[in-house]
């Protein structure tokens, strides 16, 4: 990964999160915003595989565990996206169906597991509602939402990918978007 | 089979997210890690302001485009529920009216230590020359003709006509109602008249007695009658002057705006068991009346019987 890509990712993620906690509230449906940190994260596992889904999951959680100014202990929201990004990047090649219809699923699936994942640990820490529906009601309007602008963010990070293409010495992912939609792998 | 490399990677971020998890949850808000959450929340901070100033018009505008569809709906709402308030405001006067009205009928109920049974105003007078309402309990509930009807502010009259579920109560204004009465002060005593819309009329049997403006006049207890003694009736409007012998006697009670009233179930001691000071001798052969210009029209006696013709509170008395 080239420092100018690096550099992209850290705005990019910068970018979500003062979306996320600026301008998504005024686009809330049903009370409910969309996790753009984990949308991008989801985003850049499906386009970089696990590793780097890990790497920046775990980056994306600390920036908005430190940054967002919330109130649970700080490590939660790294290791959820650490999970989810290195999750998404695993189980990216398993998917069959379009790429469209990938992309959807493995943001839907992903997005509901973060936010399940938030209202477990913060049940754990007691930092959460101990109300099951109330947190599965959330994470699936999340997960929709998410779903929805999944095409949106795939299509950034695509274009994020081309313009900051990864290091020629960079090993090749054999998760590549490529070999899903049966193009050659980029090198 | 995952790489070697992404499993060591995924273990240790995992293994760092739990110590700085554990360090902040330990740590609490002293911590260093809660000392950095701080500091970038202060360098975020601005950042956010920023553009949540200029994010503010957005917000509005898609607030209500997004509400546009919502408006008439809520707008339809907010009217219905102004209707209701206004609706629930006058409720809510009525109610406090009637509360207070009830609170000092059993103060009043509980001052003169009586078995009353509560009962609804249901029908004003039907013409302006009667002086009697109905309510709404009758002798399912105890009453039976000549039960004194008092409310908050005193006595109001007394049951002329009973049926199952209502009673007919003739008005203390009314002409054809007399009630022996006392100044509560000095214990003189008179008969009192109605007078329609007009004070009552006092007529005090002792010609020699002083009696001061605003002497509260009082029911009396008299041989025969149903008509507990020391119920409040009004005020003496003037002071007695020239030994006159009718004096103006303003009620308390505003017959125009009867609501609530309470119908005294206890009838007053026998008179075998009434105290010797309260028993009036036999009354003296009639006397041929001494016209006094006072007195414009002679009192009915005492027991309520109407000088023209009788009423049924006439066995009663008052």
């Amino acid at each position: 990964m080239t420092a100018l890509r690096t550099a992209a990712l850290g705005i990019a993620l910068l970018t979500a999160l003062l979306l996320a906690t600026v301008v998504a509230p005024t686009f809330a449906v049903f009370g409910q915003r969309p996790d753009l940190l984990a949308l991008l994260v989801i985003a850049v596992a499906y386009h970089d595989g696990p590793v780097s889904g890990a790497r920046v999951g775990f980056t994306a959680g600390l920036i908005g565990d430190l940054l967002s100014g919330s109130s649970g202990p700080v490590g939660v929201g790294a290791l959820i996206l650490l999970l989810v990004g290195h999750g998404a990047g695993v189980i990216r090649p398993y998917l069959s169906g379009t790429a469209l219809l990938g992309e959807v699923a493995l943001t839907a699936g992903g997005t509901l597991a973060a936010v399940l994942g938030y209202g477990f640990i913060g049940l754990l820490l007691d930092t959460a509602p101990s109300d099951p529906m109330l947190a599965l009601q959330t994470a699936l309007i999340v997960a929709s939402y998410n779903a929805v602008l999944a095409p949106f963010a795939f299509r950034l990070v695509a274009k994020l990918d081309a313009r900051f293409p990864r290091s020629a010495l960079a090993p090749v992912s054999p998760w590549s978007p490529g070999q899903v939609s049966g193009q050659a792998p980029r090198v | 089979m995952m790489p070697r490399r992404s499993r060591t990677l995924l273990a240790v971020l995992a293994l760092a997210s739990l110590v700085l998890l554990t360090l902040d949850y330990r740590q609490g808000d002293r911590g260093i890690i809660s000392a950095l959450q701080r500091t970038a929340t202060g360098i975020m901070a601005p950042i956010q302001e920023g553009l949540t100033g200029i994010m503010r018009p957005v917000g509005n505008f898609m607030e209500a485009v997004t509400e546009l569809g919502n408006l008439r709906q809520e707008n339809a709402e907010l009217e219905a529920e102004l209707q209701r308030l206004r609706e629930a405001k006058i409720s809510y006067a009525d109610l406090q009216r009637e509360n207070a009205e009830l609170r000092d009928l059993l103060a009043m109920r509980e001052r003169l230590g009586y078995t009353t049974t509560g009962a609804q105003v249901i029908a004003q007078p039907p013409n302006a020359f009667e002086w009697s309402v109905l309510i709404d309990a009758g002798a399912d509930q105890g009453i039976e003709p000549g039960m004194a009807v008092i409310n908050a502010q005193g006595l109001v009259g007394k049951v002329v006509e009973v049926t199952r579920r209502n009673a007919r109560v003739q008005l203390l204004s009314s002409p054809n109602a007399g009630y022996a009465v006392r100044i509560s002060g000095t214990g003189e005593e008179g008969l009192l008249t109605g007078r329609g819309p007009r004070p009552f009329q006092l007529e005090v049997l002792n010609p020699e007695a002083d009696i001061a403006a605003a002497a509260q006049v009082v029911t009396r207890v008299f041989q025969g009658t149903t008509v507990p003694g020391g119920i409040p009736i009004g005020e003496v409007e003037e002071a007695r002057r020239n030994g006159s012998r009718f004096l103006s006697v303003r009620p308390y009670v505003d017959f125009t705006r009867l609501s609530t009233v309470q119908v005294i179930l206890d009838a007053p001691v026998a008179p075998s068991q009434l105290p010797p000071e309260e028993l009036v001798p036999d009354p003296d052969p009639p006397q041929p009346p001494t016209p006094t210009p006072e007195a414009e029209e002679p009192p009915p006696p005492p027991d309520g019987s109407s000088p023209s013709s009788p009423s049924p509170s006439a066995e009663d008395g008052g």
